[in-house]
């Protein structure tokens, strides 16, 4: 065939497509199974929500649309002083008081007081090291012999070598522990031994290498 | 099947469709009789950017969709066919949405298959569907759905999605420039 004939005119015959049984069986199912995807009744019941949703975004956009206007029609506010200054307080020369001069004076530094691990006399104790917050159950006077020596005392000697720090008057202290005093009895009597040597490592690590401290920790945890 | 087709034409055309809505095979199989061969047909002529596609397939989806979302049509027999081209453009349309995303041309640079003499009316359709594709978009298919395919003017553009003055605007064009190109129409 030509081109010429070919274009001769735009229609065409459509191709002859005939149906059978099964194609319109499964057309059919599928019409039967089908079911409106939108109706006018669907539509009512979220149009509600969807209304009072809008509404309430319109309400809180006026209300912070207004907040908004309120403040920008604030115009800057003077900065004013509640009292009046007073015009010869502010231009008199400041001059050190008796006061003053009293505060500047240097204290001498106390040298540390001696502790007494018995404890039986409060009036040892300084109020430096009461202020160290370490004196504990061993300030007051009587925990060393009333309370179970297990729980305090090990806990006192620990704390006390490790703020002290390798201080000679750490190994005076530890010397009352290897005798009669509550802290060698808590370490001896403790029933597991793990109160009094882990006290005992704490002050060791603290004093760095002092000899009371670590005497005391290796004996525990040889034991 | 034959009761529905022995009542009247009025009849007929809202029985048809009402009966296909209520799952009726028999009206199912009326409704594919009549208006298949000019869909497969009106496929035909409008590229689908994939050459793996089959114009069949693309029917077949169309009818299968139009089965499943038959109680959402509310119209009579008269506007099916144009409710059932509207569900198969849509399917065309994403087919070439699909082939342009994944750009797969495996058969694009085959050569072209010579075809025999005997098949002259092979020939005439493709030079049918050579000449719509050098149309504008809108020209070719306002051309192929009523001058190829034979749909009336309110149907085309119901298919097209276009206002009437548009979709004859755009077949007046288009039917100029074929004659151009020694078309006799």
């Amino acid at each position: 065939m030509t081109g010429a004939a070919d274009r001769r005119s735009l229609h065409l015959d459509p191709p002859s497509v005939l149906s059978d049984e099964s194609l319109g069986e499964r057309l059919a199912a599928l019409a039967r199974s089908s079911t409106p995807t939108a109706s006018p009744r669907a539509r009512r019941h979220w149009g509600l929500p969807v209304a009072g949703a809008v509404v309430a975004l319109a309400t809180a956009g006026a209300t912070f649309g207004a907040d908004q206007v309120r403040h920008h029609g604030d115009g800057p506010q003077p900065v004013v002083p509640a009292t009046r200054l007073e015009r010869s307080t502010s231009h008199q020369p400041l001059v050190p008081t008796a006061a003053d001069e009293h505060d500047d004076e240097v204290q001498p530094v106390e040298p540390p007081t001696t502790f007494h691990p018995t404890g039986g006399d409060d009036g040892g104790l300084s109020d430096s090291h009461r202020r160290g917050g370490t004196s504990g159950a061993a300030s007051h006077p009587g925990d060393s012999t009333g309370d179970d020596p297990s729980d305090d005392s090990g806990d006192d000697q620990g704390d006390d070598a490790g703020h002290d720090g390798g201080h000679s008057d750490g190994s005076e202290r530890s010397e009352p522990s290897d005798g009669d005093s509550a802290t060698g009895e808590a370490s001896d009597d403790a029933p597991d031994g793990s109160d009094g040597g882990r006290d005992s490592g704490d002050g060791a690590a603290h004093d760095g290498g002092s000899d009371t401290a670590g005497t005391g920790g290796t004996g525990e945890h040889d034991g | 099947m034959s009761t529905v087709r022995d009542t009247s034409r009025a009849d007929t055309e809202t029985s048809v469709v009402a009966l296909a809505r209520a799952g009726e095979a028999a009206a199912w199989r009326e409704l594919y009789d009549r208006h298949a061969g000019r869909l497969l047909l009106w496929l035909r002529q409008l590229p689908s950017g994939d050459p793996s596609a089959d114009h069949e397939d693309l029917a077949m989806e169309a009818w299968a969709v139009a089965a499943s979302r038959i109680a959402d049509f509310g119209g009579g027999d008269d506007d099916f066919g144009g409710w059932l081209f509207t569900i198969a453009r849509n399917h065309l349309l994403n087919t070439r949405r699909k082939v342009a995303r994944r750009a797969t041309y495996g058969t694009a640079e085959l050569p072209e298959i010579p075809v025999p003499a005997e098949t002259a009316v092979v020939d005439h359709h493709d030079a049918v569907r050579r000449a719509l594709a050098a149309l504008p978009t809108r020209e070719g298919e306002v051309i192929a759905c009523m001058d190829v395919v034979g749909l009336d003017l309110a149907t085309t553009a119901q298919v097209l999605g276009v206002k009437r003055p548009a979709a004859r605007m755009a077949r007046s064009r288009g039917l100029a420039r074929l004659r151009r190109l020694g078309w006799e129409v």
